[in-house]
């Protein structure tokens, strides 16, 4: 409890700092962020600027929790002795015991954010001086590093400004841990060198000679081609093409068993000069989706789109628990809220509430989503809209345990005790019905979070989920399984996302038995 | 030969009488049936006649409240109103020029032909395909849906195998050389324009017949309107195509047609020549049930591939055979083409399993075109093994115009130098390099590859972060916001929307074009829909920006549906729906060498106005040219033989697909040598060709010309 609302405090706190100091703490930054970006969660003072109400309201709300709870956990008397208890059995399940504890950790590092995944460099130095890019929520430009050579207006790239540094000895860059952003940041195709033993050609930690395509760059991080070949055997053989710096395709030529048949140049100049041009090395051109390059950073590859597939897996995980942090509190608001109603009131409240319900409940979801996905302008289209559409056909499921639940304990003593001492219906549902029957919630919380990460999932994978700006678990499986020849993209894929789905449940489980009051009736 | 001639001649009688036969039958049971070609004749040349008074009237009223808004308007509006009424006495002439010719279609005698036409017979072209080419072998595709009909016309007729049914076979009067874009004959032996350039005379090879032996006619040019215009089929597009577009079909004996355009054009011999004849013994049942009664037969044809009842094999397959002595046959552009005897289209639904028949040997080719199929997946045992031979083929084909549309009603694209930044902050490069790994190329402008009717100088505006930021300063974007996008001093964003259909591989595109947008400080909003639903949104000019492309065939340009204004605006001002006109762009000067484009003469005219609009289209940045692919890429069993001589290489140049002329042939010896040597695992060397005869080879770049700006030029 004091801990929730620590960190509450510390979110919000951070939140609010952040904005007011202009720096972006990650996962703090993030309420301001959404508020900006999404039309209906800031207004426009007229001005020019945009007023983040939304983003105000949250770190206040998360303050004001944190502060509450806080407070709450020093002036409430000693534990309940039977949450103690449940607890203790809890800690007892070491599967389920160990599992949170992996979820937690994952949590703290999806909220780590741009520390962790992310293009812009931690830190950098420069000229004696140190900025934190991640940390700002204005890009720096490449006019900010002294880059002249290209654009100076353009945003800085601080894998090539490490480079740079290192050769020129200017400055330090610190990187996160996987410098790739989850989405928006296409790398140019990829390469791995070459080796050549005895004029055949390997791929480098390779004993077979390499088939495929094997080019020399003018410059191998942008993937600027000079010359590629066709390889057979680790011998050239088959069509060679060639550009210049510029990009256009001047040269071909034909290869067989490594020697030259015939070949054409068509640009301006001379063709020996072409092809004397200065280049890297013959390197094995790895097209996207590449597989894992662990020299360049991919340690997992990249999608066909061109992004880093670690990276991307960190964005689907962020997004996962973003999600479910939103999702969860709304779904069970609603859904306990009206199921206790139904229970407690019964009649033609509890009636109506039902037709409501099942009318809901034979809605053909997909269609709906479907319907909403084409009406919705593009505006508004991400997260907010999908979760809505989600929590309107979330709540239904436990609104009937619920209101069991409730039917059951209403006739039950301490209802009419608390009634006959005069509270009132609320005090009656919220502080002596909803304590009582916390052990049904508690069970289906895991278990609704493994579902909404599973409908996002297939959502995204049916191509009516998230904007391609988000990264979506979904969209890469769906990627994975149209480049089959590319096994990396499922195999990791279906390997988080089952590993976060498995764990889920063992929480799960270990807390419906860590809950079950029928577990002493049965062993005394 | 002769003997068999002789037999056919006895048996066209015998089935006279079997029809009969059986047509006496149904009439007793039903209603009487008849072509009804003689009834429909003076009623649809009242219905043109009448048709064409109206239009005449409504042009007349125009042109006179034009004229005295002209006596009104300042100096200003003057010049607008002027070349309207340009316009307009255009209009006039068509229509009286149309009136004056009389009946639409028209029966004459042989005596109206003019005697001082000039005939031409364009025999001088050069050959189409490859000597050495084999007749026989069974040729075998796939087609990814069984055609919902074999129709040519009618309901769903015009699905997307017709074009192997009907359009690469059918033999027209006059088509072009599909190398020199030079007319050929066809069905006509010769033909001839009259002085005012708006009539072709067609005099009918003698020898043409249709695929049961029966004879063309001139009638059956008539009878082919007929049908296709009758109320017995519902198809808007055909009727208006024949009442707007043409101005008369007329016979003057049994081997004498000419076809009438409204408008004198260059190729006008092909245009008009692309009317097509129909057996009038074959649609004897014609009638309100057309569509039931004729879904499953195929007419008689005047090409080499008919296709039998017994070869329509619903949902599965359809199998074309080729005629029997064709009258074409020994014909100097149709001897070497056309050779197998059978061509199999068997129904596979889904591409990638297609491609593992072909792997397997059940289909005889394949294109891969697409990078991932070139490079991956055709890396494969039977490449390896020489089984299957791939080629690069560089056509000439033009450049299909993909890019982006932009909508300049919209407020922030009036702005010039909007677009101009747009052009600018949108990186295809990066698209080529990483989604088609270098193997496309950037489209320069709009129809680009028109070869001389095309501008070389116009290159397509570089991506540049330092350009388009200038452009968006130029236009009042000069504070950046804290997410990196500029915005004017009062709060409006530089934010677009792009809709396209949502494709995985167009969003990821566009996710490559949002990023490097960003850099420039624009906002690309991606507005992927449904592809539908995406058309129809731009068909109702409600997109900012759209994505997408328009087929538009060789050997001329069209500019007037896409610029001319009146596509671009409604009578009450604003956008008007269901034009292609996606610009929605307005403007006098341009409307005038639209109408140049449309009814230019002379090649130099017409590549005069065309240059123009392209650079007007270049200067004022409407669309974003995206990227194009100048070749095609062919994998075939060694079995299936490409021309290789001195008139043709692989394939005539100009073609979209190298299948549609049919000049590839199956060689059966090798095909035997093949499948034994597929199963003792003897290999052939492994072949990977370019053919690059017809490759149009980068021209050293001209001085980049001096834009002319023309701000003043707003649409309203």
């Amino acid at each position: 409890m004091r801990l929730i609302g620590t960190s509450g405090i510390l979110l919000g706190g951070l939140a609010a700092a952040g904005e007011v100091m202009r720096i972006a703490f990650p996962t703090a930054r993030w309420f301001f962020e959404t508020s900006r970006q999404v039309p209906f969660l800031h207004t426009d003072t007229g001005t020019g600027t945009a007023f983040p109400w939304f983003g105000w309201f949250s770190a206040a709300l998360l303050i004001v929790c944190g502060v509450l709870m806080l407070v709450r956990s020093f002036t409430r008397g000693p534990r309940n002795p039977i949450t103690e208890r449940r607890i203790k059995r809890f800690r007892a399940i070491k599967r389920g015991y160990y599992s949170l504890i992996i979820l937690l950790a994952l949590g703290g590092l999806a909220a780590l954010d741009q520390v962790v995944v992310g293009k812009q460099a931690l830190a950098v130095q420069y000229q004696g001086r140190w900025s934190f890019p991640a940390f700002q929520p204005v890009a720096l430009k490449n006019k900010d590093f002294g880059i002249t050579g290209e654009s100076p207006e353009a945003p800085v790239n601080y894998r090539k400004l490490k480079k740079i540094f290192h050769e020129t000895h200017s400055g330090r860059v610190i990187l996160p841990l996987v410098p790739y952003d989850p989405t928006g940041d296409t790398l140019p195709p990829r390469s791995r060198p070459l080796v050549e033993r005895e004029g055949v050609y390997h791929e480098s930690g390779s004993r077979k000679p390499y088939f495929g395509l094997a080019a020399r760059y003018h410059d191998v991080d942008e993937a600027k081609i000079h010359i590629r070949y066709t390889l057979r055997n680790g011998l050239l053989s088959g069509p060679a093409d060639g550009w210049d710096a510029d990009g256009t395709p001047v040269y071909n030529a034909d290869y067989l068993d490594g020697k030259l048949l015939n070949d054409r140049y068509n640009g301006t100049g001379d063709k020996e000069a072409f092809l004397q041009l200065e280049s890297s090395d013959l390197r094995a051109v790895k097209y996207h989706p590449a597989p894992p390059i662990p020299e360049a950073g991919n340690w997992l590859g990249t999608t066909s789109q061109g992004y880093d597939v670690l990276a991307y897996l960190y964005g689907g995980l962020q997004v996962n628990f973003k999600a479910a942090l939103i999702y969860l509190p709304i779904v069970y608001l609603i859904g306990i809220t009206t199921g206790m109603m139904m229970g407690y009131f019964g009649g033609w409240f509890d009636l109506a509430a039902q037709r409501l319900i099942e009318v809901f409940s034979n809605m053909p979801f997909l269609f709906v989503v479907i319907i909403f996905s084409s009406m919705v302008p593009d505006q508004f289209k991400g997260l907010p809209i999908i979760l809505t559409i989600l929590i309107a056909f979330g709540w239904m499921g436990m609104t009937f345990l619920m209101r069991t639940a409730a039917y059951r304990d209403k006739e039950r003593d301490y209802i009419a005790a608390a009634r006959v001492l005069g509270a009132g219906t609320p005090r009656i549902l919220f502080r002596h019905l909803l304590p009582n029957t916390v052990a049904i919630i508690v069970t289906l919380v895991p278990f609704t979070m493994s579902g909404l990460v599973f409908s996002l999932t297939s959502l995204d994978y049916l191509g009516f989920g998230l904007p391609p700006e988000y990264a979506t678990w979904g969209r890469l499986l769906n990627d994975g399984l149209s480049n089959l020849s590319a096994p990396w993209l499922v195999t990791s894929t279906f390997a988080v996302l089952v590993g976060l789905l498995v764990i889920i449940t063992f929480v799960g489980e270990a807390v419906r038995e860590a809950f079950d009051p029928k577990k002493f009736a049965y062993y005394r | 030969m002769t003997r068999r001639f002789m037999i056919r001649l006895a048996m066209i009688p015998l089935g006279a009488l079997a029809l009969l036969g059986t047509g006496c039958k149904r009439e007793s049971a039903e209603v009487s049936r008849s072509l009804g070609f003689d009834a429909f004749l003076p009623v649809y040349n009242r219905h043109i006649a009448s048709w064409l008074k109206t239009q005449q009237d409504a042009t007349n009223k125009e042109v006179a409240r034009i004229e005295a808004e002209l006596a009104k308007a300042d100096d200003t509006a003057k010049q607008a109103l002027l070349i309207r009424a340009e316009t307009l006495r255009h209009e006039q002439e068509k229509w009286n020029f149309r009136l004056a010719l009389g009946d639409y279609l028209h029966i004459g005698k042989p005596s109206e032909v003019p005697a001082d036409l000039v005939w031409e017979n364009g025999m001088d072209q050069p050959e189409i395909g490859d000597p050495a080419a084999k007749k026989g072998g069974v040729f075998r595709r796939y087609i990814e849906t069984f055609p919902p009909t074999i129709r040519p016309f009618g309901d769903n007729s015009n699905n997307s195998f017709r074009g192997d049914l009907y359009d690469y076979i059918d033999i027209p009067l006059v088509s072009l050389h599909p190398e020199t874009m030079q007319m050929i004959p066809g069905l006509a032996k010769e033909w001839a324009v009259s002085k005012d350039g708006r009539t072709i005379y067609f005099h009918i090879d003698p020898e043409a017949r249709y695929s049961d032996g029966e004879p063309v006619r001139a009638r059956d040019f008539l009878v082919g309107v007929y049908l296709r215009v009758s109320d017995y089929i519902v198809n808007p597009y055909s009727k208006q195509f024949y009442r707007e577009d043409l101005a008369q079909v007329a016979m003057y004996d049994d081997l004498t047609v000419s076809v009438s355009l409204p408008e004198a054009k260059i190729y006008a011999p092909a245009i008009a020549g692309a009317t097509s004849p129909s057996p009038p013994h074959f649609y004897a049942e014609y009638g309100s049930d057309y569509n039931e009664r004729y879904q499953w037969r195929f007419p008689p044809t005047t090409g080499a591939y008919e296709v039998r009842p017994e070869d329509i094999i619903k949902g599965a397959s359809i199998t074309q055979t080729r005629v029997k002595n064709w009258w074409a046959k020994d014909r100097k552009y149709y001897r070497h083409r056309f050779n197998p005897d059978k061509i199999v289209h068997t129904v596979v639904r889904d591409e990638s399993k297609a491609f593992e028949l072909f792997r397997a040997g059940e289909l005889d080719t394949f294109f891969l075109t697409r990078p991932e199929r070139w490079y991956e997946k055709s890396e494969i045992e039977p490449v390896y093994k020489g089984y299957i031979e791939r080629v690069t083929f560089y056509n000439r084909y033009p450049k299909v115009p993909l890019g982006l549309y932009l909508n300049v009603s919209k407020p922030l694209l009036k702005d010039r130098n909007i677009r101009i930044g747009i052009h600018h902050a949108m990186n295809w490069q990066k698209v080529i390099d990483v989604m088609y790994r270098g193997d496309y190329q950037r489209l320069n402008c709009f129809n680009e590859g028109y070869t001389i009717f095309s501008d070389p100088s116009i290159k397509a505006r570089p991506y540049s972060i330092d350009l388009a930021r200038e452009s968006f300063r130029a236009a009042g974007f000069t504070v950046e916001g804290r997410d990196g996008i500029l915005t004017k001093p009062d709060g409006a964003r530089l934010s677009l929307a792009v809709t396209y259909p949502a494709l995985p591989i167009y969003d990821r595109i566009f996710a490559i074009l949002r990023e490097e947008a960003k850099a420039c400080g624009f906002e690309l909003r991606l507005d992927g829909q449904e592809a539908t639903v995406a058309y129809k949104k731009e068909m109702q000019k409600q997109h900012e920006i759209a994505f997408g492309s328009w087929l538009i065939q060789p050997p001329v340009p069209d500019f007037h549906q896409f610029l001319h204004s009146t596509n671009a605006f409604d009578e009450k001002g604003n956008p008007k729906p269901q034009t292609n006109n996606t610009f929605v762009w307005a403007r006098p000067d341009t409307d005038v060498l639209c109408e140049q484009v449309r009814t230019g003469r002379t090649t130099g005219e017409l590549r005069d106005a065309a240059w123009k609009l392209q650079r007007i289209m270049h200067d004022e940045a409407i669309f974003v040219p995206g990227f194009s692919v100048d070749f095609v890429r062919v994998g075939s069993w060694r079995w299936v033989r490409w021309p290789d001589c001195e008139n043709t290489r692989f394939s005539p140049p100009v073609v979209y697909d190298p299948h549609e002329v049919f000049v590839f042939w199956i060689d059966e010896e090798m095909q035997a040598e093949t499948q034994s040597a597929r199963r003792t695992g003897k290999s052939f060397p492994e072949s990977t060709k370019i053919v690059d005869t017809y490759r149009v080879t980068a021209q050293p770049a001209p001085e980049p010309a001096t834009p002319a700006p023309t701000d003043d030029h707003e649409t309203p």
